[in-house]
């Protein structure tokens, strides 16, 4: 993309994006409200969201459509989450792991664990990021620590971590105390203690399986990923990571205001459609401005990922982050406001997009970033 | 001069009661009352709550049978039936919200006929041994704006026969009988709107097409769609009588409530934030001070919060208990606070993580529940309508 400052999408982008948003919402809209229920994504939907390469990034070396540019992928995930979020945040959660093999994968782990992935026959290993206490990659409590006889030991806790796509090995993030960087090694699943049940649902996202897992594991020196590849340091790398589920957020936010404006101009009270009213279309102005600055300071920390050094990079993650959930869990629920009576029953997808904007904050939420804020 | 805001020892003590009721045995049967879809079975949660009267019901009694019930609860009389409804409302829901509506009182329909009734429809239908009841107000075209309403009521020699439909009716197959909104003049707006009552063999006539709504929250309440064809009932069925005021006596009856509704916000929230708190404490070693510092603030401002809009509806109480106009802040408080409410249980969510939007802490059904506050007895952005019109009316009060 351009140096200077230059909104334009390329062609090829603005191609893509007409193809995600007709899967969006020619498909995956219409299975939203079994998946919820069931946990379960179709076959066809899987394949297709594989296909378009946004959720699970595979080099095309081994069968995948490349590596997208961040800015293409979040536009991409974010389109695709206009059709239901909760379906595209589970698939970019258990997709992280193909994302960052491809990114920093050795080439023995990528001849392993990638192909499989790509052709759809095998899931490539899920990611274990967020933790409970330290939302910050720079502070995180999980270690992996070199040991003398050169393994490495990996041990700490972790929450959110989409154990539903069936992966068999987890790409658990830590810090390397000694050295103080940002380490990551494939972990087999088998080895590590399932804390809570994958089984237990969430407010949206139920084909994610999220699970906490703890783990006290020796590995070798070969289950490490690189620390840097291609001019991609593994702190970008994860910084790329913790923005998507901000772009679904806003995907299914603006879906919600686009449901909720156009439920407003067909609603009619006190003898008028109620968009006619200040404190209906001035609620979906605010939503949609709020949401319009948030997707470009989103944009912008893409844009600057290989600029900033580690420290400055987690903080400024964590508070564009933290920008767009703000933005998406108002919208959501002012969306059900805007439906009154009706946007509380299944019958709206609205009530789905409002579970689904709320887990994703939850995930990601660093307490210096954010606040309560009254409004009275 | 002495304002005072606070209530009384033996008030503070009766709250507190109620507050451990609600945290000790009704939470329990929280989860089990969101999974299967219905009040938990369990009457000794209800014998064992210190009020037998929901609060929302107290401005209904006759002077001399609040004054026994006051003596009853051992709290004071020094204010007024509205003022101790909001005062014993917050504590009712911070273990969780099921249970109190199972309290004689709780819902709004015997409000109706308490406040419009006829003596002899007070005698027959609000005395004797507490049933559940119902009300069936909202339809497809028409919630807060009764002037939309469709079904109607006919006059045919000594019956009403009622036909229309009706959506999103909470406890309509559970409850004894209801209170039913349909307009005696389709030409005259809200004027012409009425309430009826229709007993158990009435609603077995209903054409019920959907007994349970799915929703997001509440779904302890069970919500209902119903046709009417042809229903017939009593002329005495007429809440008042076809005479009696209509609509403007029926919006006295949301204005008195929407008071404890809003504060059925505050008490989810708080509970909430109560849960939190004491997450945050037991694991309080594991954040960085940074972190613990600024999550302790956020803590004191929630519960600032809390606190202003609670004092809202206290006023609006106070006023309405004087006989004075308490509508505009009884939508004062309608307005501001399930939306703060709502961000106070996410802000819960958000601090207790992951683990907090899951099925292992009740803090995700409150997420859900919370929402619902908003819409009952008219959205957020219905009630800021109507404190604007008064502003312009001058008539907002003091």
């Amino acid at each position: 993309m351009s140096a200077s400052f230059d909104l334009t999408l390329p062609d090829e982008v603005v191609a893509m994006r007409q193809a995600a948003r007709s899967l969006a919402l020619g498909r995956l809209d219409a299975v939203a409200r079994e998946v919820d229920t069931t946990g379960q994504v179709p076959a066809d939907v899987a394949g297709h969201l594989r296909d378009m390469g946004f959720t699970c990034v595979v080099d095309s070396e081994f069968g995948g459509g490349g590596v997208p540019d961040t800015h293409t992928q979040l536009i991409g995930v974010e389109t695709l989450a206009h059709g239901d979020p909760s379906i595209v945040g589970a698939e970019v959660f258990t997709g992280g792991g193909a994302l960052l093999l491809s990114l920093l994968g050795t080439a023995g782990q990528r001849r392993r664990f990638l192909p499989g992935a790509a052709a759809g026959s095998a899931a490539a290993p899920t990611v274990a990021l967020y933790e409970r206490f330290e939302p910050s990659p720079r502070a995180y409590d999980t270690e992996i620590t070199r040991m003398p006889d050169g393994r490495y030991l990996v041990h700490g806790e972790k929450v959110a971590v989409a154990l539903g796509g069936g992966a068999d090995h987890v790409i658990v993030v830590g810090r390397d105390p000694e050295q103080d960087v940002l380490r990551a090694a494939v972990v087999a699943l088998a080895d590590i203690e399932v804390a809570s049940a994958p089984a237990q649902g969430h407010l949206a996202m139920s084909s994610a399986g999220l699970t906490r897992i703890r783990f006290d594991v020796t590995v070798d020196a070969d289950t490490l990923l690189h620390d840097e590849a291609d001019g991609v340091t593994l702190a970008q790398a994860v910084a790329r990571t913790r923005l998507l589920p901000a772009a679904v957020a806003l995907g299914g936010a603006t879906r919600a205001r686009e449901y909720a404006t156009r439920y407003a101009t067909e609603r009619v009270a006190f003898g008028r459609p109620i968009i006619s009213f200040q404190g209906v279309s001035f609620t979906l102005a605010d939503n949609h401005m709020q949401l319009d600055a948030a997707r470009l300071g989103l944009w912008s920390i893409a844009t600057a990922l290989d600029g900033l050094d580690d420290d400055r990079l987690a903080d400024e993650v964590g508070r564009t982050v933290a920008e767009c959930h703000a933005a998406a869990t108002t919208a959501t629920r002012d969306a059900i406001q805007m439906l009154g009576g009706h946007g509380f029953l299944t019958d709206h997808p609205v009530e789905l997009w409002y579970r689904c904007t709320a887990l994703l904050s939850t995930i990601d939420c660093d307490p210096r970033f954010t606040r309560f804020a009254p409004a009275v | 001069m002495a304002i005072s805001l606070k209530p009384s020892q033996k008030t503070v003590e009766l709250v507190e009661l109620t507050r451990r009721w609600s945290l000790d045995v009704v939470r329990p049967y929280a989860r089990e009352a969101d999974t299967n879809e219905i009040y938990p079975d369990v009457p000794e949660v209800i014998e064992a709550c210190p009020l037998d009267v929901a609060p929302v019901g107290f401005a209904t009694l006759r002077d001399d049978e609040y004054v026994d019930r006051a003596h009853t609860l051992k709290t004071d009389i020094e204010f007024g039936p509205n003022v101790l409804s909001v005062f014993m409302t917050e504590p009712l829901s911070q273990g969780d919200s099921w249970a109190w509506q199972m309290l004689h009182g709780g819902t709004v329909s015997e409000d109706f006929i308490n406040l419009i009734g006829t003596p002899e429809q007070v005698e027959k239908w609000c005395t004797g041994e507490h049933v559940l009841t119902a009300i069936a107000m909202t339809e497809d075209q028409s919630g807060t704006d009764l002037a939309g309403i469709q079904t109607t009521a006919v006059r045919d020699g000594d019956e009403w026969v009622l036909n229309g439909k009706k959506v999103f009716i909470s406890n309509l197959l559970e409850c004894e009988w209801i209170v039913l909104l349909a307009t005696i003049d389709p030409e005259a707006g809200s004027a012409g709107v009425r309430a009826f009552i229709l007993d158990r063999d009435d609603i077995a006539k209903f054409d019920v097409t959907t007994d349970k709504e799915d929703k997001i929250g509440f779904r302890f309440i069970r919500n209902a769609t119903f046709e009417l064809h042809d229903i017939r009932i009593p002329f005495d069925r007429c809440v008042g009588g076809p005479e009696a005021p209509g609509v403007a006596a029926a919006l006295g009856v949301f204005s008195k409530n929407r008071a404890t509704c809003a504060v059925w916000g505050t008490s989810i929230a708080r509970g909430c934030l109560g849960f939190t708190e004491q997450w945050i404490d037991e694991r309080a070693e594991e954040y960085s001070p940074a972190r613990l510092t600024r999550i302790r603030a956020d803590f004191a401002e929630m519960h600032d919060t809390l606190d202003d809009v609670v004092r809202l509806a206290l006023k609006s109480a106070w006023l309405k208990d004087r006989g004075e106009n308490a509508a505009a802040t009884a939508c004062e408080a309608k307005a501001v606070t399930p939306k703060l409410a709502e961000s106070i249980v996410l802000r819960c969510l958000q601090l207790v993580g992951a683990e907090g939007a899951s099925e292992r802490h009740l803090l995700e059904k409150w997420y859900r529940d919370i929402k619902m506050t908003d819409a009952m007895l008219g959205p957020g952005q219905v009630q800021r309508r109507s404190v604007a019109q008064m502003l312009l009316r001058g008539g907002a009060g003091r």
